[in-house]
């Protein structure tokens, strides 16, 4: 489903990002990416959607290669995977309805489908009795979850989310990160960058731990430390 | 849905989240039109003012004393019979003072008494389509016993001519910089527009609009504002207008001002154009930075 190969990335001013990155997701994998501020975590997710092109190597989503795909076609792979920030990026001028529908308008879909559809997502998350409200009106968490409604309305095959727990307490971090799992189990590819160490923990799921660029380690099942057997290991993070 | 239906309803649901921004957008426009509007009003008042010198291009022709009714007639002929002559009128010297006392309207009265010795000459009045025939009709007669004088604005003619032509030049290039002016203006308000909406672009693209869907709305946008600054302008403009030109009927009646009737519509329709135009072209290029996927 997504494919990394030897991926590095360099910005501006020497700075490197990605360094010699190999990684491969499957269909249907829940992944963490963790790793400290500036391990590169972001620069990941964001080659995924491609907002950012490898400086050297591919990224391959659905068996395509990314720097090869034309401007044209960017918002065609990007309708087929949806994005969750830390910082939500609600319109503030529209409600949570009007917020997960515009994922659909801009796609050009029938109005009675929009309308289906965005109810659909919304109650997924658990947000259909608040679809008039504004963000500003929204707790935090109800506004992670509409952002995480428009990420998914488009019924993508792969969710992206860059710290989605970051502005949320860790009772509803954890909540979110339920309805996030619970969308993978659903047969969509996700993969989610946070520091959040007791829900990575909890979850149990892939882990993949990126350090100055380069992946340090990739365990299945384990939690922020690498397999649970070793997390009395008490690495520092 | 069709994209275009909801690039419309999009445009006007843009509008009715940033009234200010969007009435600061249409005053703005409306500003810079107006100062066009303006000046097509005067290039057209110009124009018409041009066209009314000319068809003044006349000549008189003073008789002497005394000409014979028979001679007066075989001379008439021969001019009438000159190309380029449009119309030709016996005045006689009575006519004239009839005329120089309606001319006087109320004050009339100061021509009492001059009946007796009127010092108005008859005259033949000669009216030509071109100012070349002028020459040809001043030529004709410069020699005639019967004539005593030949009065015609030929220079004068020729100095509005040349002045209304340069005018005319000088109002279209102006109205072209204005022009440039207007969509520089335009193209700013909607930047600031599209600053705004960084964000909502931003998400878009993420969500997968592609770059018309982007695109449209913004340019929709820019039109309607722009078109609305356009109505605005064409709109007060014709007010001042209507209230000018009926202050000059008053005052300067002899100036030929076209009524607002005559001009409102072309005007208006070259101001709005332009507009749209302007609208369109500023909300393209404002939003270039933005539209790199």
């Amino acid at each position: 489903m997504i494919e990394f190969r030897n991926v590095s990335k360099v910005y501006d001013h020497n700075i490197r990002a990605l360094a010699g990155v190999d990684f491969r997701v499957g269909k249907g994998e829940f992944v963490f990416v963790v790793g400290p501020s500036g391990a590169g975590k972001s620069t990941m997710l964001r080659m995924v959607y491609r907002e950012e092109l490898p400086s050297e190597g591919q990224v391959f989503v659905e068996g395509r290669d990314l720097a090869r795909l034309r401007a044209a076609s960017v918002p065609y792979l990007r309708r087929g995977i949806g994005v969750v920030f830390q910082d939500f990026k609600l319109l503030p001028s529209r409600t949570t309805f009007e917020n997960v529908a515009f994922a659909l308008e801009v796609t050009g879909a029938r109005s009675y489908e929009i309308k289906r559809r965005t109810t659909q997502a919304l109650e997924l998350v658990g947000l259909r009795g608040r679809q008039r409200a504004y963000p500003h009106e929204l707790s935090g968490g109800e506004q992670q979850r509409t952002s995480l409604a428009r990420a998914v309305v488009n019924s993508p095959k792969i969710l992206v989310a860059d710290e989605p727990t970051g502005n949320l307490d860790p009772q509803t971090g954890r909540q979110l990160m339920q309805y996030l799992h619970n969308i993978s189990l659903m047969g969509t590819t996700v993969l989610v960058a946070t520091h959040a160490r007791s829900i990575v923990d909890e979850f149990q799921c892939r882990v993949v731990r990126l350090e100055r660029g380069r992946i340090v380690r990739d365990d299945q099942r384990a939690g922020y430390f690498g397999p649970l057997s070793a997390c009395a290991d008490g690495e520092e993070v | 849905m069709s994209l275009f239906g909801y690039c419309l309803r999009e445009a006007r649901k843009s509008i009715g989240r940033n009234p200010f921004l969007s009435i600061a957008t249409v005053f703005t426009a409306a500003i810079a039109l107006l100062v066009l509007a303006t000046f097509l009003l005067g290039a057209a008042n110009l124009q018409n003012l041009a066209e009314f010198v000319e068809r003044q291009v006349n000549v008189a022709i003073f008789l002497r004393d005394g000409v014979a009714p028979a001679d007066r007639d075989s001379l008439k002929a021969n001019v009438a019979g000159i190309a380029g002559v449009e119309e030709i009128t016996f005045v006689s010297r009575e006519t004239a003072l009839q005329r120089l006392r309606d001319k006087f309207g109320e004050n009339a009265a100061l021509l009492d008494g001059i009946d007796e010795f009127n010092p108005l000459r008859d005259s033949l009045e000669v009216r030509v389509g071109s100012a070349a025939a002028v020459d040809l009709v001043a030529e004709a007669v410069k020699a005639s016993p019967l004539v005593d004088e030949i009065s015609y604005g030929k220079e004068l003619v020729a100095r509005l001519v040349s002045v209304t032509r340069a005018l005319r030049l000088g109002i279209l290039g102006l109205a072209g910089l204005l022009g440039l002016a207007t969509l520089f203006l335009i193209q700013n308000s909607i930047r600031l527009s599209v600053f705004a909406r960084r964000e909502e672009i931003s998400i878009m693209r993420l969500v997968g609009a592609t770059d018309s869907v982007i695109r449209w709305p913004l340019v929709f946008e820019g039109i309607v504002l722009a078109a609305g600054g356009a109505l605005v302008a064409t709109l007060a403009v014709g007010v001042v207008y209507q209230w000018l030109w009926q202050a000059m009927g008053r005052n300067l009646a002899f100036l030929p001002v076209l009524p607002l009737a005559a001009v409102l519509g072309r005007v208006g329709g070259v101001v709005v154009l332009t507009g749209v135009v302007i609208g369109a072209a500023g909300a393209l290029l404002a939003m270039r930075r933005w539209l790199r996927v």
